[in-house]
């Protein structure tokens, strides 16, 4: 992992908001869940501080989309986490949307530039999403 | 923000209303609240959000609490805009086009209320995404496709209203829509089609019924609440083949097109292929930066590098075959042979099992699958991305084809903008959706999207050019461009709206159409 990049990201989220203690002993079930971009190397080395802090940390996998309506939207569905993560600007922006229309605030949002490609690392506060009506 | 001609008091004298029959947390009207509802790539400085800016939202879960919300409505002559789950990003979002309105957000009613695997439809409520349909389908072991557009978090029920498309056979979402269920605004409440027959069992099968057929007048259009909606789904094949045809020369365009509407229209190739432009390709998995740190257009060298470099086209056709393999080897033949005429044309092709799974979104979207990767455009230009779309109809012949692109690409580079373009191939048409992609915090960019978009539509009409669909800002100019017989198209559309809606309570505005109460808010023409 380089060393550059993993203090800069822990510094970003230090800056937006002091998570890492918030996410220190969060009790089972709200443990927070880290998503993370593999293409990013400052996604990468979130994830590798997320699983060590004892996150579960997911691969966006190329689509987040695909990640909110599989895997994200039916877990919270069943019990409440943040969500806590570092992504390119495209994936945080239809996230935000996501979680914003199930009712989910985003509580701390915080970028970096590479040049004018920006890299966003976020919390999302999530709690009390609509339910779907058995048809 | 208060209804137009409402006070405070009387504006929470509705909303208590509302509350009463909704439920209070399903009635949103704090600033955070309805920041969700602002249009995110408004193209056009800070204070004009303000112009497309709701007062409230509104959430039922019932066609009788439609019913209820309506009748607080006419009584409060509040004007409501509707939206299934308001991701029409590009065109306004959730955004209701006469500020004030109260937004009747309906994601809450997301029943699948049926699906018929042999007769291959299924019946959705408006909250009933491309996604939750999908994962429906796959869950319970159906084998039938959905057919996505390019982001599947949007609405069944909305972007087959709003005339969207995807990429198999089932790629024109409005012609595989049958049957619907309308609120009207007085609160009448209306099945068309075979749906006329309450205990009928063909309302998702035959269209017409015993006629006249009015679905296709709540399309895009402001005449009632849909709050059913048939759709037809594909029987998933047995094989299907994917192919990638890269094309070198910019010039190459005419023949592009002129190759593949014979092919079209004898249905060799069945499915919404696509014709996208360079950048368009380059921009789902680079940056600009990448290729080019000037402001303007980027430079002819640059765009020649950056296509060397990822390999791809100057033209690139997405295309798709369905069916038994030797059907599909069949036709491939023939596009093979077809597109091998055009002078160092790339042709290469995957092919699938029915059920097997293809990566990226743009695949995947040809093979029935939802993704949301296309949204990766944002990136393009960095910073926080935004766009807005010129989406005007083409004639399918290689010279229309050229004009709009010529024309297009001109304008973009005079505002600073590339061609981030493609055609969407239907049979005898092409959707040509250039967008111009703008960083939102940045003023002096967001200001040029608005004006270039302007520009280009004026200069399309002067061609003879219309748009399908338009952005909230530009609505009433679009409609206005349909002026044969003195604007005589859109004098029918606000008669039938005065008729239907005489307190004029439904989405005053959209489309152009302005009921007879709110007629002076008619904006730029």
């Amino acid at each position: 992992m380089d060393r550059r990049t993993f203090v800069k990201t822990g510094a970003w989220l230090t800056a937006a908001g002091g998570v890492w203690p918030w996410f220190a002993d969060p009790g089972e079930e709200r443990r927070a869940i880290a998503i993370f971009d593999p293409a990013l190397a400052a996604s990468r080395a979130f994830a590798d501080d997320a699983a060590r802090a004892g996150m579960l940390a997911i691969d966006i996998r190329d689509d987040i989309g695909e990640l909110w309506y599989a895997t994200l939207a039916p877990r919270l569905a069943r019990a409440s986490a943040p969500l806590v993560g570092v992504l390119r600007a495209s994936d945080f922006f239809v996230l935000k949307q996501l979680a914003a229309g199930a009712g989910h605030v985003v509580r701390h949002a915080a970028q970096e530039s590479a040049g004018r490609a920006m890299a966003i690392a976020f919390v999302i506060d999530c709690a009390s999403p609509f339910t779907r009506h058995e048809g | 923000m208060l209804p137009p001609n409402l006070s405070d008091a009387r504006f929470s004298q509705a909303l208590n209303r509302f509350a009463s029959i909704v439920g209070g947390p399903h009635v949103l009207a704090s600033a955070d609240d309805l920041a969700t509802y602002a249009d995110p790539f408004a193209p056009s400085p800070e204070a004009q959000v303000q112009v497309f800016a709701a007062s409230a939202a509104v959430l039922p879960a019932s066609v009788e609490e439609i019913r209820a919300i309506l009748r607080v409505a006419r009584a409060y002559r509040i004007p409501l805009w509707t939206i299934s789950t308001g991701r029409n990003f590009a065109y306004g979002g959730a955004a209701p086009r006469l500020a004030g309105s109260v937004v009747l957000d309906l994601k809450r009613m997301n029943r699948i209320l049926e699906v018929n695997e042999a007769l291959a439809y299924a019946l959705v409520e408006p909250g009933v995404t491309y996604f939750d349909l999908y994962a429906h389908l796959r869950d319970k072991g159906y084998r039938l496709w959905i057919d996505p557009p390019a982001s599947g978090w949007g609405s069944v029920v909305g972007n087959t209203l709003e005339r969207g498309f995807g990429y198999t056979p089932y790629g024109d979402h409005a012609a595989m829509q049958c049957g619907m269920e309308v609120v009207l605004a007085n609160g009448d409440v209306v099945r068309t089609g075979m749906g006329g027959i309450d205990i009928g069992t063909a309302w998702q099968l035959y269209k017409p019924g015993f006629g006249p057929s009015f679905d296709a007048l709540f399309m895009q259009s402001n005449f009632g609440i849909v709050t059913k909606m048939g759709i037809w789904l594909m029987p998933q094949p047995s094989a299907y083949l994917l192919g990638d045809i890269q094309f070198r020369h910019e010039a190459d365009l005419e023949a592009i097109v002129e190759t593949l509407r014979p092919l079209r229209l004898d249905e060799t190739i069945r499915n919404n292929a696509v014709i996208e432009g360079a950048i368009r390709r380059a921009a789902s998995v680079s940056p600009r930066e990448q290729w080019y740190e000037g402001a303007g257009p980027m430079p002819e060298s640059a765009l020649a590098a950056m296509i060397d470099k990822l390999g791809i086209g100057r033209w690139n056709l997405h295309f798709a075959l369905y069916g038994v393999p030797e059907l599909i080897d069949a036709r491939y033949a023939i596009v093979h042979r077809a597109f091998s005429r055009v002078r160092d044309a790339d042709i290469a092709a995957t092919k699938y099992a029915g059920d097997a799974q293809p990566t990226g979104g743009a695949d995947k979207n040809l093979a029935g699958i939802p993704a949301m990767s296309a949204f990766r455009m944002l990136d393009w230009r960095g910073g926080a991305g935004a766009h807005v779309d010129f989406s005007p109809v083409c004639p399918f012949t290689g010279r229309d084809a050229m004009r709009q692109y010529a024309l297009v690409k001109a304008r973009a580079a005079e505002y600073g903008f590339d061609y981030y373009g493609g055609f969407t191939a239907g049979v005898r048409h092409m959707n040509h959706i250039f967008a111009a992609i703008f960083d939102r915090n940045d003023a002096r960019q967001t200001d040029a999207a608005g004006d270039l978009l302007r520009s280009l539509m004026s200069d399309a009409r002067a061609a003879g050019y219309g748009e399908y669909r338009a952005h909230l800002a530009y609505m009433d100019y679009a409609a206005a461009q349909y002026s044969f017989n003195d604007g005589a198209l859109l004098r029918l559309s606000e008669t039938i709206k005065d008729a239907l809606d005489p307190a004029g309570i439904l989405a005053p505005g959209k489309q152009g159409i302005w009921p007879r109460a709110w007629r002076g808010k008619r904006g730029y023409t």
